[in-house]
């Protein structure tokens, strides 16, 4: 019998289908993966079965009946509940208001004591261990917090639990957690869909699979029968290597050229994650990596690195920049030196979400001559640049008129990576360039750095994905606790080596 | 002794605190549902004007306090209308609802009083001697249980944290915030009906002179939360009750302190502690959002 059956579904935004005659079934008591690209209309599909989108075609039958859900909260009569990527809870209310919230027992006067025990009883019989239910939210780790929110739909007594990405925001430890209390649910009876663009996490967790593609189901797999490799050909419709392909200029005299960036006994104090006596040197044609687990120091470094004039009062040591004393300039002196960058958080760094595509491009370059004459933007001039990027680097969809907040992670970090090459600058600082990206961009992300390294760049990778800078990294430098504790060239990469210095061992 | 200092200084504080506790209650109610108050003045000032009206009218000091409430309420659904249904911008509309909120006295008095803003004293068996006080502190412990411990303040503080999330939970976030807004127009008239029936014994124009604005203030300054916004008010209360007691005093010199200087004292006070006492902001997550 199936939980969730999907019939011919359609949903259309103007002439563009975000999902087509779309087909597939949930199990009862299964965990369903739903896997495909960014912009594969996973969410489209989700928010159509939780009524936030009306059907333009096709049924959604619920435990074997048509239902024709309306809104969230009448897909919550139907036993449906979702775990929003951005959690729904006030972070300054505390654990038990925000789960009962909209279903506290009482007439006027909540009954608390009542809600707390029912809400023991149910944390024991779904075995999610937790204590916490006076603390305000904000106060949980987000592993804590997503519990709440599963604790939350056990409440309100949903049978079928829809989690969206839910690991992105996890810690491997978390992740496993999360799984492990996934599994309890199921052999509750429990139906559980997961939507990732994550593999091997769905390939280790789920029963069965659902590959969209362009808004379509391309087939759905009992996850014991299939591999990553198949998947990701499902996902993204044509063969994936996961290593990089391309072509991998030799510069013969590397080691010889002058370097651009030379940092030198660079101490930066800080309150979260001081950076302490850090010396290296950046040179063209090469790709540096920045290994490392998060919270090390390295976005400290980089933060420095693209504004040193903040930092004139915490920062000690040297930073040259093409030759020159740079540890005074703000950032955009040092653009207009020659620096391109990728912000490591997109979202909150790189774009103006509720901005269109060519004001975001402008971003950080209006003041560039070729976007600007006396003090005007030259937004025609802009626009045309910006549809060139948009063929370039296959951004989707093509409309410069687009929000960048309306579009999927792969597209808006393609945006970010064509507005910080299009100065053509000498020196890129990218952080996190394929963090929550899917596969398909990837690749095309990874060959635009590779390509600029060809052209005798010079590039910092920042990234928490060790298979990412081992793929593309000439050198890598291996933070902890703010220093660096190692440095690695190309030949001698070895995952578990770089993983003990990670951890703080040794080589 | 002690008894002294009670009637001299207690119980005067108390009284000139007691608007502005009424105004702040009102205040905390909207914004806690995610609407920006800054009309709470506007409201003051009709509920003053018609408090003051009402009462010799019905010879009744209740019946006329609460009708000053209702004339409150009436005007903050005008500014409902403006926020919520016609999604205008909330500081501006304040603004004009304060502005509209000024005119309202002077035109009305002149048809009934044949006056130009005020009105007739209150005779004095059908003025207020303490009751009010009484009221006062029932409002403000049944505020603070309803915030607290009911589902309408539970329901309300979400509305202005995290209105999607009260929105997921099958909860009208709008019709909450109608809550709030009809509550802060509801409690700055009775404010305002304090101000004219309590305080004094007539309208007189203008007479809410910033006391809506320093009830924000005292808003801001207890953090959003009922019991600090009380004290924060009783605070500023006790300001004017010192600027009342400075005034023609010969501080030093011979000539007393101009009066002038003296009354500036409780807005100054205001601007000082908001300015260095608050520290980081405490609005709720949602305020002045409209989706």
């Amino acid at each position: 019998m199936s939980a969730i059956e999907f019939r011919g579904v359609s949903k259309r935004f103007g002439n563009f289908y975000a999902n087509r005659n779309l087909s597939f079934q949930v199990k009862t008591g299964t965990i369903h993966g739903l896997i495909g690209e960014n912009g594969a209309g996973k969410s489209t599909a989700m928010k159509a079965l939780f009524g936030i989108y009306p059907l333009d075609e096709g049924e959604i039958l619920v435990q074997g009946k048509p239902a024709k859900i309306r809104n969230p909260v009448h897909a919550m009569k139907f036993g449906i509940g979702m775990v929003h990527q951005h959690f729904m809870l006030a972070g300054t209310e505390t654990v038990l208001d925000n789960i009962i919230l909209g279903h506290e027992p009482g007439w006027i006067w909540i009954k608390r004591d009542q809600a707390l025990s029912e809400l023991k009883k149910i944390s024991t019989l779904y075995g999610l261990h937790f204590e916490k239910w006076d603390h305000p939210v904000s106060s949980l780790s987000v592993g804590e917090q997503q519990r709440v929110e599963i604790l939350k739909l056990l409440y309100q007594r949903s049978d079928v639990l829809i989690l969206d990405e839910p690991t992105a925001v996890l810690t491997p430890q978390e992740v496993k957690e999360l799984f492990q209390n996934l599994k309890k649910l199921k052999d509750e009876g429990k139906t559980i869909i997961l939507i990732s663009h994550k593999l091997k996490e769905v390939l280790e967790f789920t029963d069965a699979i659902t590959v969209m593609r362009r808004g379509e189901s391309v087939g759905t797999k009992v996850t014991a029968e299939t591999n990553e490799d198949e998947l990701a050909q499902m996902m993204v419709g044509r063969p994936v290597s996961f290593t990089y392909q391309g072509e991998r200029k030799m510069f013969a005299n590397a080691s010889d050229m002058k370097p651009v960036v030379r940092i030198r006994d660079l101490s930066v104090e800080s309150s979260t994650e001081p950076v302490k006596k850090v010396s290296f040197e950046l040179r063209p044609g090469e790709i540096l990596g920045v290994a490392g687990v998060q919270g090390n120091g390295q976005s400290e470094l980089l933060r420095y690195l693209t504004d040193p004039k903040k930092f004139t009062k915490s920062a000690q040591g040297e930073y040259f920049f093409q030759g020159q004393d740079a540890s005074h300039l703000g950032p955009l002196e040092i653009r207009a030196k020659g620096m391109g960058l990728v912000p490591e958080d997109r979202l909150s760094e790189g774009l103006l979400l509720q901005q269109d595509m060519t004001e975001n491009f402008l971003l950080g370059q209006h003041q560039d001559s070729r976007y600007q004459k006396n003090g005007l933007l030259l937004r025609k001039k802009a626009t045309e640049a910006v549809n060139a990027k948009i063929k370039e680097f296959d951004i989707r969809p093509p409309f410069t008129t687009v929000w960048s907040g309306r579009m999927s992670g792969g597209n808006q970090q393609k945006l970010v990576i064509a507005r910080a090459l299009d100065s053509n600058p000498s020196v890129l600082y990218v952080a996190h360039p394929t963090r929550g990206v899917d596969v398909g961009a990837i690749e095309k992300i990874h060959d635009a750095i590779v390509q600029e390294r060809n052209r005798g760049k010079a590039i910092l990778l920042f990234s928490s994905e060790l298979d990412e800078l081992m793929d593309l990294c000439d050198r890598m430098l291996v933070f902890f606790n703010g220093e660096i504790r190692s440095e690695y060239k190309r030949s001698e990469f070895d995952t578990w080596s770089i993983g003990r210095v990670m951890g703080g061992g040794d080589r | 002794m002690l008894e002294a200092f009670f009637s001299s200084w207690v119980l005067p504080t108390l009284r000139v605190s007691t608007p502005l506790i009424f105004a702040a209650l009102g205040g905390l109610w909207c914004e806690r549902s995610g609407v920006v108050q800054i009309g709470l003045e506007g409201f003051m000032l009709v509920g003053a004007f018609f408090a003051a009206v009402a009462t010799p009218y019905f010879s009744n000091p209740y019946l006329g306090l609460f009708i000053g409430g209702l004339a409150g309420m009436i005007l903050s659904l005008l500014y409902g209308v403006t926020v919520l249904k016609l999604r205008a911008n909330q500081i501006v509309s304040g603004t004009a609802i304060n502005l509209f909120a000024l005119g309202i006295p002077p035109f009305l008095s002149k048809i009934w009083f044949d006056s130009t803003g005020s009105t007739p004293p209150i005779p004095s068996e059908s003025q207020f001697h303490s009751a009010p006080l009484v009221i006062m502190v029932f409002t403000v412990v049944g505020s603070a249980l309803i915030y607290h411990y009911s589902k309408i303040g539970m329901r309300l503080r979400f509305a202005g944290e995290h209105p999607k999330a009260l929105e997921s939970a099958g909860v009208s976030v709008s019709w909450k915030r109608w809550q709030g807004v009809m509550m802060s127009g509801f409690l700055s008239g009775i404010a305002g009906g304090t101000l004219s029936t309590y305080l004094s014994s007539s309208f007189t124009r203008n007479m809410s002179a910033g006391r809506g604005f320093i009830a924000l203030a005292a808003v801001i300054l207890g953090k959003w939360k009922p019991i600090p916004t009380v004290l924060a008010c009783i605070l500023f209360g006790l300001t004017e009750q010192l600027q009342i007691r400075l005034q023609g005093v010969v501080l030093w010199g011979v000539e007393p302190v101009p009066v002038q200087w003296i009354q500036i004292l409780p807005y100054l006070i205001t601007l000082l502690v908001l300015a260095f006492a608050v520290g980081r902001s405490f609005a709720p997550k949602g305020l002045g959002q409209i989706e």
